[in-house]
């Protein structure tokens, strides 16, 4: 009786790996079992095996994740880089700001002081 | 490798780094955790590859501008929504109306939290009381399921279902068993 928790047991992981190995069918009937659990946790699991399932090759799954992943970094350093890019620009006009308001102040001294 | 690395923090931990430093790597390292399955749902509404592919990068530009700005509890949960709100779109534009269908709605889409709620009430004896009360396939597909511990295809052999009809004889059960507990869980 006590399996029938696992019916609404809470949605564990499944690796990639997990998800092409079940793909090619090359595991156990036990470890088939615990990935299908799984997977009737969550529909996003049970979604994205119905599609990769539909992919002609595995190889293809594995290529194709590691193009989106190869851009996603791009996009994120590049990103970063600007959000950088930004700061110091921001930086300088700050410095820029400060030494004019100095520059300000000196000549008001100045100005002033040879005046009396 | 740095997926390895960060294996030990979870989404939501990321989410909060990203949150506290506006470092989009946190988020980077999140959603590599999810290509797959993102590929795998576009490529189930979409099938073609290549949209797929290109619907993937699209899910995670969406992703990359809005995971800040919104309080997002289960980002899983969210990458799902937006992937299968993403497919829909793409659908329409098609005109495929006939494949949307197939689409969950937006609403049947579980956050992962409410699972646990309801593994916590479990109460035995009311879901033996439930099982009795689901049709014939769904009562032999669920019990060969969870109880005797067999896979769809082993299911499929015993029972003459094809692997579609066992699996949604499983959903569409655990589905009806919820509604039936809550039934009478309210009595």
């Amino acid at each position: 009786m006590n399996n029938w928790k696992d019916i609404f047991k809470k949605n564990t992981e499944i690796s990639n790996e997990e998800l092409l190995k079940y793909l090619d069918n090359d595991i156990s009937e036990d470890e088939m079992h615990t990935i299908e659990q799984k997977m009737s946790a969550s529909d996003f699991e049970n979604d994205a095996l119905e599609g990769l399932a539909q992919f002609k090759s595995r190889e293809k799954i594995i290529s194709t994740t590691d193009i989106i992943n190869q851009q996603l970094k791009k996009q994120i350093a590049k990103s970063n880089k600007r959000k950088k890019k930004r700061k110091i620009e921001d930086q300088q006009w700050l410095i820029a700001a400060i030494l004019i308001i100095l520059l300000f102040s000196i000549a008001g001294y100045f100005l002033i002081h040879f005046n009396r | 490798m740095i997926q390895q690395a960060f294996k030990h923090i979870t989404d939501t931990e990321l989410l909060k780094k990203y949150q506290s430093d506006q470092n989009k790597e946190w988020l980077g390292i999140l959603l590599q955790r999810y290509t797959m399955l993102l590929l795998g749902v576009c490529m189930k509404y979409l099938k073609n590859e290549e949209e797929a592919k290109d619907a993937v990068q699209q899910i995670f530009l969406k992703a990359l501008n809005e995971l800040g700005k919104y309080p997002v509890e289960y980002p899983k949960s969210w990458l799902y929504k937006i992937a299968c709100n993403f497919c829909l779109m793409k659908l329409r534009d098609r005109k495929e109306y006939i494949a949307i269908e197939k689409i969950p709605a937006l609403s049947e889409i579980q956050e992962s939290g409410t699972e646990i709620n309801t593994e916590r009430e479990l109460n035995l004896n009311l879901l033996e009381a439930a099982m009795g009360e689901l049709n014939k396939e769904q009562k032999t597909c669920i019990t060969l399921f969870y109880l005797q511990k067999k896979s769809y295809q082993q299911i499929s052999t015993l029972t003459g279902f094809s692997l579609l009809q066992v699996k949604s004889n499983i959903q569409n059960g655990k589905r009806n068993l919820k509604i039936i507990m809550e039934k009478k869980q309210s009595f």
